[in-house]
Order: structure tokens, then C-alpha cells, then sequence
């Protein structure tokens, strides 16, 4: 944590924000909160790309945050950008215009790195939060694109999915619909949608909900609550209320901008399906806002609490999903690990490849699950489609391929898969892929007989002393046919050396 | 049993290869959970000394010692250890079969020839479905040769004879590449014995388990995504090419055969040979191929014995079906609505199918899209469409040729918003049929999907009406139907564009 002046752009799909803080030994003040509305997401949502008048606004928008950050002479800003540009076809033409008429580079956040922004938020702003998250936390982030929702159970994801449904989408698909039916429709709709979560909730049943994202402003802005949550009772009332009026009469009722008004009904059914299929009476929702959380994510930085550890859960409870063998999944890791911290000097990965590393050492065979024939494909395929807040999907097609490549085949018939990534990050991936072959290998016969090992290393080959408790037949088998990869990669064999019992 | 969970690991020691699997079972289906297997080639063995030498069962025991910690760690409550020819064979087998017993405590059960073919039998009875059909299944071991044909479900005809790829190999083969009269003699030798088989003409599939065959399906299979199914289709144009090729070819060479397992180059002259010879005999153009057959036959005597049958036995939908609800249920799709937009789109299509020439094979690929349609949730809810596709093609459905689950496939993937389009490389690898049969089935998905829209089945019946530039959908059933009309707008552009009708609800 760094003393300063630090300033954030929020390009979000119905405002922009900028937010400026001070940080002076760890306290942080807030000198400056902007806002000015622009809907990219109406844009976005409707036509699927951003015209260039509203680009060329945006530009006159951060121009203007922009003159405000030299008041303060901040030398770096950053921007970032959710779903309203994220979503758009000519995001790039948006960016790269942006940044040839006001120097701002802009960063599209993913969703779920949006959600583990809000995720890490959560934890570092409520107290109690280890009690909390044992009954279960799930987030519900309903915006004008989509419904996110997760759910945290003792530092685990148990499920992340992003639905589209947000409310702006939902006005669209039932546009021709007269007002009546039109809220029928978008229950029934969201309904559907929540086949997936209904069934996790029937396994466990939280005992919070956060709700998150721009539509939570409007639901405060209309109900003025005094604490931080909202009762369903009250959510149901008004939209008893709202039910035959236009958008402009909800408009002026509640005194909400036309845009809002008009996918009111919209996000209330989203709240209220929501709420009350995860028996809900009430909703919390953060002091903060989201520009806030991202300075303190960017700059102050948050406590990583426990990330590794969420991580693991996280990945353990997807393995059991696809019925995998946990133990020798935790053995693999455990190698993994093992070898990745002994052989620092002839790796010379840094540790953010030992996070992706295990990651694949812990899920390389889920694939098993869909057919044993090829399994490595399997796992390729499910990896791809995962989704883990917290983790980027440039570094997720990593793990996938590390998992991919796991067997003992010849890298080069995977080449296919590992074409359009570029020359330095094949190599490193093959680094990844000759390590976690060589940890794989020690677990061979799936029963953890290799306890541990011992790393020697005697000029061009590295020893392996085992500490076992059994006969090692089918794991030296597969070690010689293994670790080819990691002789061509590293250019030193490796071997076992002696054997311990244990 | 319901809900019960069972788990049994057959072994078994052929010529070739020691081969362990482990099965799964629950709610009257199976499924492979393990899937493991050294080559041993006992058969160099035993047809140059008549016996099983030291070195090989040393390994053996070795292997067989692994194999059984495997099964201890995935609780394997059930092991059946099983040998064929090998032991049928060497001289040795007794003394053998007592110092496996010591080692390993299980004693191999030596299997004849005859029931090795039933089992091959069994196996063929859980990927096809053999109730309207003759075939002719084929098992190439490495010692021996199982033969059996069935008529409509029932085994006419069965067989073990000396055909095995390695014990013709030993036979014949003296030269590395093989000379021209090596390869007459074995020709001739394999074409004599089976001209005194009843394989004739009236064969309508020729079915073949065993490795090899599995091997030369790798290789054809080997850029393609049907890589990893259980049934294969070989046909005989790539298969004679094929011989060809490996003819001129030293064992050495053959090994470098992308597909081709290199334990296997020197056996699979003579299996070829033998597979085509019976094309041949029989007047086919290719032959399917099943892989794991014997050890999944053996599975399904074991569990029969147990007092318990697989639900396909219980003939409560075809063969095919069966396998479908399966993989629904594995998937743990929502049985009741996938069962609805099936019924929903039967209904839809035939009344459809005389005005607009639809065939009964387009009709078989609607039926088994629409139940799997939604599979792909289980992966995750967003991109399901795509999701289904995947796994519908990797998922080992049974009874429909690669074909038409490709095509299955297409018509899931299609099930939602977005419509074919030149940029996706699943549909633009499709024939013009092809993609005209895509199109008009997961147009009619399409509207089945949406009728059910409530996932409540409120629509129970729909009419068809059929003018001239315009067809009319009216619905009958309980409550109202808004929502399903809604989506049915939402919906019909395809059909509309495919048709060329309007869609009136």
C-alpha cells in the first residue's frame, strides 16, 4: 500500500464514473466521485455494437475526467470497462479510439474477474465474513446484460454462472408483449433460467444474499432504506404498484431516469424469482460502490485473503462433479508442487505458473467423466468451459492445455491446439506440461504409494528418492515413458534414484 | 437394485495384452471407469516353446499386482479374472494358473473358446441392435478366432477357431517385410477355412471386437473427433489401402504409423487379412468395430449371474433409446421435459412428413436431438447449445452410424438463439443434404422446444394445418399459453426461412 492520489474510471453500461482518492498510512479519503450518464449497454444490448456518436461523447466524457485527474496531478488513471463495452462488437474500434483521442488505455474486465472483484470486496469489507460464508453467501449481480450469480459455501464456489437475463435483454425479448403479460412472461422466462440454481440451492441452502451492480442504485434510490438491505415483501409491493403504470409515469412517480424506469418491472421480477426461490426475506447490499472497490482493488490493495486456499475448494468441488479420483488428484498436485519448488533453477517459472500448474494437476483427468477413450480431450473441453472468478481465461487456456498434453503422446500431435498462442508461452507451456507429466507419472497406479521424494541432483540428471510404502512397479514404467518431454525441455534426465520405505 | 452403486473390475489375460476394467453400475446402466492395459504377448511364448516362460509371468505378476491395488483404491467390491488362449493353450496353464493363485490371490478362470464367443455376443448386444438383423461378429484375438452369427437376437451359429492374428503371424510370416508368397499362403490358408463357414451374402453387418481391428479404426479415425467412440465403421476401400501400405512395410516402419499402436505392427497383417477376407466372403463394403467388447460381455454375464439385469435387457425402450436416457441421466437432464419436446416434435414432424418429403431417417435424428438437446447444462448453462453438441459426439450413442450422430449433434446445437452460419465449421463440414436435414429438424426443435417453454408440458397436443404459403400451429391442453406462443415467435424464423412458409400460432 502506497501513500497518494489515485483515480479510477468505471466505464459502465449505463454511466461513467470516476472516483479519486487519497491514501495516507492506510487511511483512505475520497476527494472526488463523478458521474455522468451515458448507456453504451442500451447500445450494446439492442444493435450489439456502439455508434459513433456515443463514442465520440464517451471521448468528451473522459477528456473531462481526465482534465479533473491533472487537477490533482495524477500521472496514471485506470480505466476499466464492464459488460456495456465488453459486449459490443466494435469494442476494439471504442478502445482504440478512445486512446488516440485522450491517451487512456481502457481494460475490459472480464465477468468473473468482476465478480471476484466484488467477491474480494465482500470479504474485506464485512466482518465476520468466515462465519458468514459457512451457511452460504450467494451474490446476485443483476445488470442491464446479464444476471451473475455465485455461490460461497466455507471458501468454495459451488456454482457461477452467468444467465443472460439481465433486465435490459429481458425488455427486449418480450418487447412485443403488452404490458400485462409482459410480467408473466419475464417470470416464466427467468424461471427456466434458474433450472441450474434451483438444483444447487436444493442441495444447500444459503442463508444471505448479496445483490450487486448499477440496479441495486436504483432500488435504493427508490426506497431510501436506512440499513443495507431490502425486504422481498417491500420489492413485491412496488411492483404491485409499478404493474400498469408506462415507463414515463414510473419515471415520474419515483423521479428515475427514463432509461431506468423503463426496465424497472424487469429487474424487479429478476429480484424477486431470485429472492424467493432461494427463501430469501431480505437482501444486503455494500456500502460501497463499484468504483470504489476497484481503486481499492488496483491500488490499496485488498488482503488476497485465502485466495489459494478458495482456489482448491473451489477446483475440488468441479472435480466432484465430474465423479474424478480426488485422492490421486491431490497426490498429482502434491508432486507437482513438490517438484516445482525443488527445481526452481532449471524451471525458472515464476509462481504464478505454480497456481496454474496445480490447477491443472488437480483437474487433468476430469474428462474421465464424459468418456475414459481420449479422456485428455475431455478434460480440455470441460477446462475451457469453466469458469472461476479469480482466474483470467488467457491463464485458463493454459490449464487447459497443460491438461491436455498430460499423457505421454508426442506434444507436437496436440500442435493443433496450441497453434494461435505465441512462441514464448509454447515454451513455458511445455515447461508445465514436462512437470506435471513426470508428477503424474509418480501417482501412476492412482494409490499414493510414493509418499514423497527427495530431489538429487547429480550432473545431467536429477534423482528422485522415494519415500514409499509399496511396490513401485507401474510408476517406474511410467516415468521412463513420461519424462521424455522433460529431458527435451530441460535438457537433464530425470530419474529414480533410491527407495525408502516409509 | 436401485440407487445402489456397484463396482466390479473384470481382468482379462489374452494373448496379447493383460487388460483391466472397471465398470460402474447403478440404475441398470454401466459405464467405464477405468480403463487399463499393458501388452504382454504371452503368444511369443507360447507358439515358439509351446510355453509360458519366466520372464513373461514374472511380469505378469508384477502387473497383476498393480491391478489389484487399482482396484482396492476405486473399491472394487467385485473382480472377475478371466484367461483365454493363453491359458487354453500353454502346457504350462496349471502351474501357472497356481502360481498366479499365490501371488495374487485370485485364481484365473480359464475360459473355452465357445463362451468366450457368447460373451463377444453379450457385448455386441449392448451397441447394436441385433433384434432385426443377421450379422456376423467377429472377435480377432491374438490366440484364437471367435466366430458367431445372429439372427434376430438369437446366436445361429458360433465358433472359436485358430484364426489369431499372432498365431498366424508365427505360422506364416518368416520375413520382415513379409514376402509375396508368405502373404499367398496366408491368404489362401484363411480363405479356405472360412469358405467352410456358413459367412455368406445374407450377412447384413459384419461386427468386429478385438484390438487390432480397433487399431486400423484409430488410424482411419485419426484426425477426427469419432476418434474415441466405442463403435467404429471401417471401410473396406480405406481397409484393402491400408493392407497395402503395411505390406511393404518392415515391422519398424509400420510402428511409426500414426494410430497404429507399435506393439501391434507385427500382428496386423494377418487380422486385416482376416477382416477383409470375411468382407469379402459376405459382400460388404466395411465392418463395424467395438472396442472393449469382450471385457464388457464379460461384464454382463457376471452381473446377470449376480441377478442383475442392465436396463436395455429389460427391453423397455430399443437398444438405442435405452442408451440415450442413459446419458440424459447421467447428465442429470430433466427427463420430463426432454421426453415432452421429444413427443412435441414427433408429433409436429408427422404431420409434416408427406407435404414436405421428409424421410423416416430424419425423423429417427430428431427423436434422439430432441431428448439430448439440453445435455450440455450439466457443463454449464451459458453456451449449453455448444455444450450438447460436444457431448452428444463424444458420448458413445448406440446404433446410429457416425453419420447421423454428427447429425444428432447439428440439430442440438441448433436448438437455441443462434442459427447455422458460415463461420461454424461443425455445420459447414456437411454435406448440402446434411445441412438441409439439420436445418429442417432443429427447425421443428425449435418450436417443440419452445411449446414446452413452462417445462411444465402444458401443450399436450398440437395441430398442423398446411395452406399453401402458411402453416398453423393450434395448440390444445391445460392453461394458458403466452408464453410458449411468445416463444414460438421468437422462434420460428428458421422454420419459416427453411419451409418456406409462414408460422401462424
Amino acid at each position: 500500500m502506497r501513500n497518494g492520489i489515485f483515480a479510477i474510471i468505471d466505464i459502465g453500461s449505463s454511466a461513467f464514473r470516476m472516483q479519486i482518492n487519497e491514501f495516507v498510512d492506510g487511511e483512505s479519503r475520497t476527494l472526488e466521485y463523478l458521474t455522468k450518464s451515458l448507456s453504451l449497454g442500451k447500445e450494446t444490448f439492442n444493435k450489439g455494437y456502439i455508434s459513433l456518436e456515443t463514442v465520440k461523447k464517451s471521448t468528451e466524457i473522459i477528456n473531462k475526467f481526465l482534465k479533473k485527474a491533472r487537477d490533482y496531478h495524477i500521472s496514471k488513471v485506470v480505466a476499466v470497462a464492464t459488460s456495456g463495452l465488453r459486449e459490443a462488437i466494435n469494442r476494439d474500434f471504442f478502445i482504440d479510439y478512445i486512446k488516440k483521442n485522450t491517451g487512456l488505455s481502457i481494460n475490459i474486465l472480464e465477468l468473473y474477474e468482476e465478480l471476484f472483484i466484488r467477491y474480494t470486496a465482500f470479504v474485506n469489507e464485512v466482518e465476520d465474513v468466515n462465519e458468514l460464508e459457512k451457511n452460504g453467501v450467494i451474490f446476485a449481480n443483476v445488470s442491464s446484460g446479464n444476471v451473475a450469480l455465485t455461490i460461497n459455501c466455507k471458501k468454495c464456489i459451488i456454482y457461477a454462472e452467468a444467465l443472460p437475463f439481465g433486465s435490459l435483454r429481458l425488455n427486449e425479448i418480450f418487447k412485443d408483449l403488452d404490458d400485462r403479460e409482459k410480467i408473466k412472461a419475464f417470470k416464466k422466462y427467468v424461471q427456466n433460467m434458474l433450472s441450474e440454481f434451483k438444483k444447487i440451492l436444493d442441495k444447500k441452502q444459503p442463508k444471505l444474499i448479496f445483490f450487486t451492480g448499477s440496479t441495486v442504485t436504483i432500488l435504493r434510490s427508490i426506497f431510501n432504506p436506512k440499513k443495507e438491505e431490502i425486504y422481498l415483501s417491500d420489492i413485491k409491493k412496488l411492483l404491485s404498484d409499478v404493474k400498469y403504470l408506462n415507463s414515463e409515469n414510473i419515471a415520474k412517480k419515483y423521479n428515475l431516469q427514463h432509461n431506468k424506469a423503463e426496465i424497472l418491472k424487469a429487474v424487479l421480477v429478476s429480484y424477486i424469482e431470485i429472492m424467493e426461490l432461494s427463501k430469501q426475506k431480505k437482501f444486503h447490499f455494500s456500502k460501497t460502490k463499484f468504483p470504489h472497490k476497484l481503486l481499492h482493488y488496483y491500488f490499496k490493495g485488498y488482503r488476497k485473503t485465502s485466495l489459494k486456499r478458495y482456489l482448491e475448494n473451489t477446483l475440488i468441488y468441479q472435480g466432484e462433479k465430474y465423479d474424478f479420483d480426488k485422492n490421486h488428484a491431490l497426490a498429482v498436485q502434491k508432486h507437482t508442487r513438490n517438484l516445482f519448488k525443488g527445481l526452481r533453477e532449471i524451471h525458472n517459472l515464476s509462481n504464478k505458473y505454480l497456481t496454474l500448474l496445480e490447477i491443472a494437476a488437480i483437474t487433468h483427468d476430469i474428462g474421465y467423466f464424459i468418456n475414459p477413450n481420449n479422456h485428455e480431450f475431455n478434460s480440455y473441453y470441460i477446462l475451457k468451459s469453466m469458469h472461476i472468478p479469480g482466474i483470467f481465461e488467457k491463464d485458463m487456456n493454459i490449464v487447459a492445455l497443460t491438461a491436455l498434453m498430460h499423457r505421454e503422446k508426442d506434444v507436437e500431435d496436440y500442435k493443433a491446439y496450441f497453434d494461435n498462442i505465441n512462441p514464448e508461452d509454447v515454451f513455458l507451456l511445455k515447461k508445465m506440461v514436462a512437470i506435471l507429466r513426470v508428477a503424474d507419472a509418480l501417482d501412476a497406479g492412482h494409490n499414493q504409494v510414493i509418499h514423497s521424494f527427495d530431489i538429487v541432483k547429480i550432473s545431467d540428471t536429477i534423482f528422485l528418492d522415494l519415500h514409499v510404502s509399496g511396490y513401485t512397479f507401474l510408476e517406474e514404467i511410467s516415468l521412463a515413458r513420461k519424462s521424455k518431454l522433460f529431458e527435451n525441455v530441460f535438457g537433464v534426465k530425470i530419474e529414480i534414484g533410491k527407495k525408502l520405505a516409509n | 437394485m436401485p440407487d445402489e452403486i456397484l463396482k466390479v473390475a473384470v481382468i482379462d489375460l489374452g494373448t496379447n495384452s493383460l487388460h483391466l476394467q472397471i465398470f460402474k453400475v447403478s440404475e441398470g446402466q454401466f459405464e467405464i471407469i477405468e480403463d487399463f492395459k499393458e501388452i504382454i504377448r504371452l503368444g511369443d511364448d507360447i507358439f515358439t516353446t509351446g510355453k509360458i516362460l519366466k520372464h513373461s509371468l514374472d511380469n505378469m505378476i508384477n502387473i497383476l499386482n498393480e491391478i489389484k491395488k487399482i482396484c482396492d483404491s476405486k473399491g472394487v467390491s467385485h473382480i472377475r479374472f478371466i484367461s483365454t488362449a493363453p491359458l487354453r493353450e500353454a502346457e504350462n496353464s496349471q502351474e501357472v494358473s497356481e502360481i498366479l493363485f499365490k501371488a495374487i490371490g485370485i485364481k484365473p478362470e480359464i475360459i473355452s473358446g465357445e463362451r468366450e464367443a457368447e460373451f463377444a455376443f453379450l457385448a455386441a448386444t449392448t451397441s447394436f441392435d441385433l433384434d432385426d438383423s443377421s450379422v456376423l461378429i467377429t472377435d480377432v484375438g491374438g490366440g484364437s478366432a471367435e466366430f458367431i452369427i445372429a439372427n434376430r437376437g438369437k446366436i445361429a451359429y458360433k465358433e472359436s477357431t485358430e484364426l489369431g492374428c499372432n498365431k498366424l503371424r508365427h505360422m506364416f510370416l518368416k520375413h520382415d517385410p513379409p514376402q509375396a508368397n508368405e502373404i499367398n499362403k496366408l491368404k489362401k490358408y484363411i480363405m479356405d477355412f472360412i469358405k467352410e463357414r456358413p459367412f455368406n451374402r445374407k450377412i447384413e453387418h459384419i461386427i468386429s471386437l478385438g484390438g487390432t481391428l480397433n487399431n486400423v479404426a484409430n488410424v482411419q479415425y485419426k484426425n477426427s473427433s469419432q476418434r474415441s467412440s466405442r463403435v467404429r465403421y471401417v471401410d473396406r476401400k480405406f481397409l484393402k489401402k491400408f493392407i497395402r501400405i503395411i505390406l511393404e512395410k518392415t515391422v519398424a516402419e509400420r510402428a511409426k504409423i500414426p494410430g497404429l499402436d507399435p506393439k501391434r505392427a507385427d500382428v496386423v497383417i494377418p487380422a486385416t487379412i482376416l477382416i477383409d477376407s470375411l468382407m469379402d466372403i459376405c459382400g460388404k463394403s466395411g465392418s463395424y468395430t467395438l472396442s472393449g467388447g469382450l471385457r464388457v460381455g464379460i461384464l454382463i454375464d457376471t452381473l446377470n449371474s449376480m441377478g442383475i439385469k442392465l436396463s436395455f435387457q429389460e427391453n423397455q425402450y430399443s437398444l438405442r433409446l435405452s442408451r440415450i436416457f442413459d446419458i440424459c441421466k447421467k447428465y442429470k437432464g430433466e427427463i420430463a421435459h426432454l421426453k415432452h419436446v421429444r413427443n412435441l416434435s414427433m408429433i409436429i414432424f408427422d404431420q409434416l412428413k408427406n407435404h414436405f418429403h421428409l424421410t423416416d431417417n430424419q425423423r429417427d435424428i430428431l427423436e434422439a436431438a430432441a431428448l439430448l438437446h439440453d445435455i450440455g447444462n450439466y457443463i454449464s448453462y451459458s453456451q449449453h447449445h455448444k455444450h450438447s453438441y460436444y457431448l452428444i459426439k463424444n458420448s458413445d450413442l448406440i446404433g446410429y452410424s457416425d453419420e447421423e450422430i454428427e447429425l444428432i449433434a447439428n440439430v442440438a446445437r441448433y436448438h437455441r438463439k443462434s442459427q447455422p452460419k458460415k463461420s461454424h465449421e461443425n455445420f459447414m463440414k456437411l454435406t448440402e443434404a446434411q445441412k438441409d436435414t439439420v436445418k429442417k429438424m432443429s427447425a421443428i426443435l425449435r418450436i417443440a422446444d419452445a411449446l414446452d417453454r413452462s417445462h411444465d408440458q402444458r401443450v399436450k397436443y398440437v395441430k398442423v394445418s398446411i395452406s399453401k404459403d402458411s402453416i398453423k400451429l393450434t395448440l390444445s391442453g391445460r392453461k394458458d399459453f403466452s408464453l410458449e406462443r411468445a416463444g414460438v415467435l421468437k422462434k420460428k424464423d428458421l422454420f419459416e426461412s427453411v419451409f418456406l412458409v409462414e408460422v401462424e400460432v
